[in-house]
Parts: C-alpha cells; sequence; structure tokens
C-alpha cells in the first residue's frame, strides 16, 4: 500500500482473542489499526481521531454493532464501516446495508475474505477523495475563470467608453487648437492620440487571445495544402507590401504537402508572422515566404524571412509573450503595417499559441540590423491516410 | 475573490502595459495644458473632460493589483 493511501482503521470487537487476530491480521496487510473493545468506546475514538474504514462486530454488550453503525454513520457519512457476524444471517447483513454498510463479513472470518472485501473498500475511498481532488479543483478553475471573464468585462468594456469619449474630446480639441499651429501642442496632442489608440488596441488584441482561447474547442482540422495557404496568404498581402514600397515574394515546393490543422488559425498565424515581418522592414527591403518540406522528419517548414531591423538576441526569448513591446512606446506609429507601428499586441504570442496546437512550433533566427527568419515547423500530415480516416468517420455517422 | 485565483501572465502584461500608456496619457494631457493656457472655455472643457476620462480609466485598472517587482 502507497504511503499516501495507507488507511486507517478501526476495529470494534468485545472478545479481546479475535479483536487481536485482526490487528495482527490488518496490520499485515499494511493498514493502520486501533481498536476497542465495545460500540461506546468506539465512538469515543472516532471523536478523537480519524478513521477511513471501521470494523465492528454486529453483537456486543452496552452498544450493538448496529447501533454503533448508526452513530458513526450520523457523525460522519464517509467513514466506511465493515460489519462482522457471527449470526450470518440475511436479516444482520440487510439490516446493515440498509444503514449505509460498506459489506459485511461472517465469521469465522478468512483473510482472503477480509482482503477482498478491504480492497473494495479503499477502491470506494479512492474514488471518493480523487473525486473530492477534482470537486476542489473545479471550483478553482470556475473562480479564475469567473476572474477572467471579469477581466474580460471590465478591459473589453468599461474601458472601451471613456477611451472613445476621451479621443472625441481629442479630436474637438485638435479642431480647436488647430489654428494656432504650436509645433509642442501638435505633438501633445500626437502623443495622445497615439497612446489611446494603442490602449485601445491593446483590448482588442486581449479580447482576440481571450476569442482564440474559447474557440479551442471549436477548432476544425483538416488537411491543409501548405502551398496553396501560402499563395492565398501572398496574394492577399501583396497589395499592402507594395504600399509599403517592401518586396515581397514566395517560394513554394515542386509537389503540394499536407498539414493537419484548422485552416482559418494556421492561417491567422502565418499572417500574423508576415504583418510583423512588413512592420519591421524598411521600404525598399524584401520579404520572402517559402515552404519547405523535411523529408527525413516528414516535417513542412513556412519561413518567413526579412531583411528588416532584426532582433537583439537578449530579447529573442522575450518576443512571443503577450504584449512584449520591443520599441519605444513613445516613438512608433499606432499603424499595424506602417514601420515601427503598432509596437505591442499580441500578434507573435497568437501565432505561438496557434503554431503549437497543431503540434508545431515557431524557430526564430535573427541579426540585428540584417533581417529575421521566422520558421513555422508543422509535422507532414500523410494525404491519404487522414482522408481514408476522414472517410470513415462520415461512413460512420 | 479567494487568493488562490490569480491572473494569467498575459492579462497580468496587458495591466502593465495598459499602466504605461496611462502615465504617458497624463503626462502628456497636464504638458499640454501647461502649453496651450487657454483662455478659451471651450479648450478648458476639453481638457478638464478629457482629465475626467483618464480618472475614470485609472479607476478601472486600479481594480486590479499591481504585480510584484523583481529587486
Amino acid at each position: 500500500m502507497a504511503a499516501d493511501t495507507i488507511a486507517k482503521v478501526l476495529i470494534i470487537e468485545d472478545e479481546p482473542d479475535v479483536r487481536e487476530s485482526y490487528i495482527d491480521m490488518l496490520t499485515m496487510l499494511g493498514y493502520e489499526v486501533d481498536s476497542a473493545d465495545n460500540g461506546v468506546s468506539g465512538l469515543d475514538k472516532l471523536n478523537n481521531n480519524k478513521f477511513d474504514i471501521v470494523i465492528t462486530d454486529l453483537n456486543m454488550p452496552r452498544m450493538n454493532g448496529l447501533e454503533t453503525l448508526r452513530h458513526i454513520k450520523k457523525k460522519d457519512i464517509d467513514t466506511e464501516v465493515i460489519v462482522v457476524t457471527g449470526f450470518a444471517t440475511i436479516e444482520n447483513a440487510i439490516g446493515a446495508m440498509k444503514q449505509g454498510a460498506f459489506d459485511y463479513i461472517t465469521k469465522p472470518v478468512s483473510m482472503e475474505h477480509v482482503k477482498i472485501v478491504l480492497n473494495k473498500c479503499m477502491q470506494k475511498i479512492q474514488a471518493r477523495r480523487e473525486n473530492k481532488k477534482l470537486r476542489t479543483l473545479n471550483a478553482q478553475l470556475s473562480e479564475l475563470n469567473e476572474l477572467k471573464d471579469k477581466f474580460i468585462t471590465i478591459t473589453n468594456h468599461e474601458m472601451r467608453t471613456p477611451l472613445a469619449v476621451l479621443k472625441g474630446y481629442l479630436d474637438l480639441m485638435d479642431m480647436e487648437l488647430e489654428h494656432q499651429n504650436n509645433q509642442d501642442v501638435n505633438e501633445y496632442l500626437q502623443i495622445i492620440s497615439s497612446t489611446v489608440d494603442e490602449m485601445v488596441e491593446m483590448i482588442d488584441d486581449m479580447h482576440n487571445l481571450s476569442n482564440l482561447h474559447n474557440s479551442r474547442i471549436k477548432t476544425k482540422m483538416i488537411l491543409v495544402n501548405s502551398n496553396e495557404l501560402v499563395t492565398e496568404i501572398f496574394n492577399e498581402m501583396h497589395a499592402l507590401f507594395k504600399r509599403r514600397n517592401v518586396n515581397l515574394s514566395i517560394k513554394n515546393t515542386s509537389k503540394d504537402f499536407f498539414v493537419l490543422a484548422d485552416r482559418k488559425e494556421l492561417k491567422r498565424a502565418i499572417r500574423e508572422l508576415v504583418q510583423n515581418a512588413l512592420k519591421f522592414t524598411n521600404s525598399d527591403g524584401k520579404v520572402s515566404i517559402s515552404v519547405a518540406h523535411v523529408s527525413l522528419n516528414k516535417q513542412i517548414f513556412i519561413a518567413i524571412a526579412d531583411t528588416g531591423i532584426g532582433i537583439p538576441i537578449d530579447k529573442l526569448r522575450l518576443i512571443f509573450e503577450p504584449f512584449y513591446e520591443v520599441q519605444d512606446v513613445m516613438h512608433h506609429s499606432t499603424s499595424k503595417t506602417g514601420f515601427m507601428g503598432s509596437g505591442i499586441g499580441v500578434g507573435l504570442s497568437l501565432s505561438k499559441e496557434i503554431v503549437e496546437s497543431f503540434g508545431g512550433e515557431i524557430v526564430v533566427e535573427s541579426t540585428p540590423g540584417k533581417g529575421s527568419v521566422f520558421t513555422i515547423i508543422l509535422p507532414q500530415a500523410d494525404a491519404n491516410v487522414h482522408v481514408q480516416q476522414d472517410i470513415k468517420m462520415q461512413s460512420a455517422v | 475573490m479567494s487568493k488562490r485565483a490569480d491572473l494569467s501572465l498575459e492579462e497580468k502584461s496587458l495591466i502593465e502595459a495598459l499602466r504605461t500608456r496611462m502615465n504617458v496619457l497624463n503626462t502628456s494631457v497636464f504638458l499640454l495644458s501647461e502649453k496651450i493656457h487657454s483662455t478659451d472655455k471651450k479648450t478648458n472643457a476639453y481638457i478638464k473632460k478629457i482629465n475626467e476620462e483618464l480618472e475614470h480609466i485609472r479607476s478601472i485598472i486600479t481594480k486590479f493589483p499591481e504585480p510584484d517587482r523583481e529587486e
């Protein structure tokens, strides 16, 4: 019996020899044993100590077994009681079971029978303990969820209104002060405006992160053609790069390869990395998206490389933290695609979380001043196997 | 709420980031109001309203405890 599962057993038996034999037997079986010579002294011991199991004789002077059982159950319903009777009648057994006894043992007691009954009893106790632990854990999780909900409500709903109102007054004041053409005033107005925008954006990001966590259970895993997905992203984002005068190129694998993922979420993860590359690449710079297949490990690599500002080595481990700020708060624009724009957020954190949920990882290499490469590594999915499984599942439905 | 429940790292980070922005806003609004020295009622009213909203936001943020700082 493991140390954390040692059960305390109280034996209530009026005959000294029999009592001693029970003590020896149960001690040998690994239980922590105490004893009492009648129901009344047994109840006294129960009042002062916690026992998991009580083994009581039914036929005893002063207080018989059934009455003892009633008192035990009244005091603590979780204490398991096994009754021992020398009168092996069905009535006695039924009477004891009706009052909550776990089981009964007939005299003369056999060690094998005791062992079996006690094992069953211990299983019940363990199950109840596990259940209790789970209930406690569940309560803690509910409490945490409650706090999270409160947090989301406060940040997402309560803060939006004052920020919007503040922004409104700021715009009015901007119009009012426009004619003054004071450089300092304009600078302060600009800082206030961009800071408010950032706060709104942060709250949006937090909401997105929360939605992502909540939508995890709705994830729809399908076979995703990596070439197709990357090409789609390239087509959608091409114009954005052109506007910023950053060259975006794409390199697919000659053959199509598949990964098992939620297409929408994987697309979002890649888009965040591509957008991040655009954000940190100067005009006339280059960003490339390439797909590669590593046959040895059966992996698909989707690499987003840029010729941007790069990331200092000591910051590399921090960039996937939500709301981590790489830049100086005061010196960037709020645009998500402008150079050095929108320095805070959860984009990389989101990407990492999404990719990891598909059994993949994101690796980053960077040289400050030269650029960065973010590589999504995903397990290659066997198109035939997964299609077959899909068909099986569909036919089962 | 019991002490067991706590905000996650990302939520604490958000609150911390919002606090930083609030400091920037408070300072900038103060400097702005000092710079304009306006006798214009409208501008003063706007500054007053902005400060009221800032106070409102500040009171929301202070509902959450400040993170423990490492020495």
